[in-house]
């Protein structure tokens, strides 16, 4: 193995672009070796081997419930736990907590910054997370007494340089995950607010992130304005896989319900299937009438089904395995902005740019 | 994406300290090009690219069927796939003022 710069070499006087020069070769050598490897496992298509399997019917998938009461743009929205409460943040700053059965709202916060870009449920369901403009994500503590004023009890747990694009709980309240503007993603300890780990290899805006499901142990996905997704290693803070095949910004990934894949959602108008454990995008989910960016995607229950939002007010359902879209959903009157599944799979949850979020089921 | 700010590309913001490069086609490399840390970057990237051919991976014809079987093992449960017996999905259930 090659030590690119040698005590011995040191003292004599190689000259820098020599180094330089041998580690560039070193670094194409690699690069071809990889893309060997990984070409001699191209055996087949993903939806070659789902050929045999049977096709799926129509799908009655209706607008069961619609939010109203932000007043501007919604961009981010999360389920609570409990399968019934949602989360969603908005352009004019308001971080309102909802009963999706009733559409009641429950909680109303207004952040001292506009765009609230990201929002999440803390898994006990007591807490909201939210940030955007402000650069920083900020714990909310949800509080049954409904003249309390939840802003009184804000925490700041995460800074960034940038701005805030997307945040998560990890398994517990304690933690939280983000991505900023600021090319970084970022591990945060939320009762001290300290910085646990930070995550560097994107060369851009990092958009978007999502926690691999928990038996599949500490890593997380993000995508990013530099058309990458990478998946990290939670403890370590390494980069240990990087996947580059969109064309353009990559705004939602998500991971497989199995955590063996993920899915991505680009402004290239493509969502995306990558596989872990070959180490390559195995689907692309495309049309040549469909020419909108993706905003956010999300699997149903047993992964058979990937939501996606666009830009062009839509919601695509496509056929993981078989690569066909099976049904386009209706009913938005401009972008669709976020979507999620709720967490038993029973409906799904949109946020958009006309101020209103719609449960489908 | 956000039309604020234009979606500025931050580049100089921070030094890139782990270089995630990508094959098969396009070998895309953002390098901060002054002469002391191009040679560290290029040392992490060698790293890196060390790391990544080390992973060990399994033939796509696998990985399909896995993806496979797992949707067709967890079908039954997948409400919005198949659909719930009438009346037991809570979002479907018709609430006591109608709407229209």
């Amino acid at each position: 193995m090659r030590s690119p710069l040698s005590p011995e070499m040191a003292t004599q006087e190689v000259p820098l672009n020599e180094t330089l020069a041998h580690l560039k070769t070193e670094s194409e050598t690699l690069k071809l070796k990889l893309e060997e490897e990984r070409a001699k496992l191209h055996d087949v298509e993903l939806h070659q081997v789902a050929e045999k399997v049977e096709g799926l019917g129509q799908f009655v998938m209706k607008t069961r419930r619609t939010l109203k009461g932000h007043g501007n743009k919604v961009l981010c929205m999360d389920w609570c736990k409990d399968k019934r409460r949602i989360v969603s943040s908005s352009q004019d700053g308001k971080v309102i907590v909802w009963d999706a059965f009733t559409t009641n709202k429950e909680h109303a916060v207004t952040m001292p910054c506009t765009w609230v870009m990201a929002c999440a449920y803390a898994p006990s369901g007591c807490a909201v997370a939210c940030g955007g403009l402000d650069n920083k994500c900020s714990v909310y503590p949800l509080s049954l007494d409904k003249n309390e004023n939840l802003a009184a009890k804000k925490k700041s747990v995460a800074m960034h340089t940038n701005y805030l694009s997307a945040c998560s709980f990890t398994n517990s309240d304690m933690q939280i995950l983000t991505s900023s503007g600021d090319g970084t993603c970022a591990l945060w300890d939320v009762e001290s607010g300290q910085l646990l780990q930070s995550f560097h290899g994107h060369a851009a805006d990092v958009l978007c992130l999502d926690l691999a499901p928990s038996e599949t142990g500490n890593t997380f996905v993000s995508g990013g304005c530099d058309k990458k997704a990478n998946v990290w290693d939670m403890r370590s803070g390494q980069c240990i896989q990087s996947f580059e095949t969109h064309e353009s910004d990559i705004n939602s990934v998500r991971y497989y319900p199995s955590g063996d894949a993920f899915a991505s959602g680009s402004d290239d108008a493509t969502c995306r299937l990558y596989d872990l454990r070959a180490d390559r995008e195995v689907a692309i989910y495309s049309k040549e009438s469909i020419i909108f960016g993706v905003s956010s995607v999300d699997f149903s229950l047993s992964g058979r089904l990937l939501f996606g939002g666009y830009n062009d007010y839509t919601i695509n359902v496509w056929d993981v395995l078989k690569g066909t879209r099976v049904s386009i959903l209706f009913g938005h009157e401009n972008r669709v902005s976020t979507l999620r599944v709720s967490p038993d799979g029973t409906a799904f949850c949109t946020g958009s740019w006309d101020h209103t979020l719609r449960i489908w089921a | 994406t956000y039309n604020f700010y234009g979606k500025i590309q931050i580049l100089t913001h921070f030094s890139v300290s782990m270089l995630c490069v990508w094959r098969p086609a396009h070998f895309f490399m953002l390098v901060n090009m002054t002469s002391n840390s191009s040679l560290s970057n290029m040392r992490r990237l060698v790293e890196q690219l060390k790391l990544e051919a080390s992973v060990e991976r399994i033939k796509i014809s696998q990985a399909a069927a896995e993806l496979q079987q797992y949707c067709l093992q967890n079908a039954s449960k997948d409400a919005l796939l198949v659909g719930v017996p009438t009346g037991s999905n809570p979002f479907r259930e018709p609430r006591s003022c109608a709407v229209v």
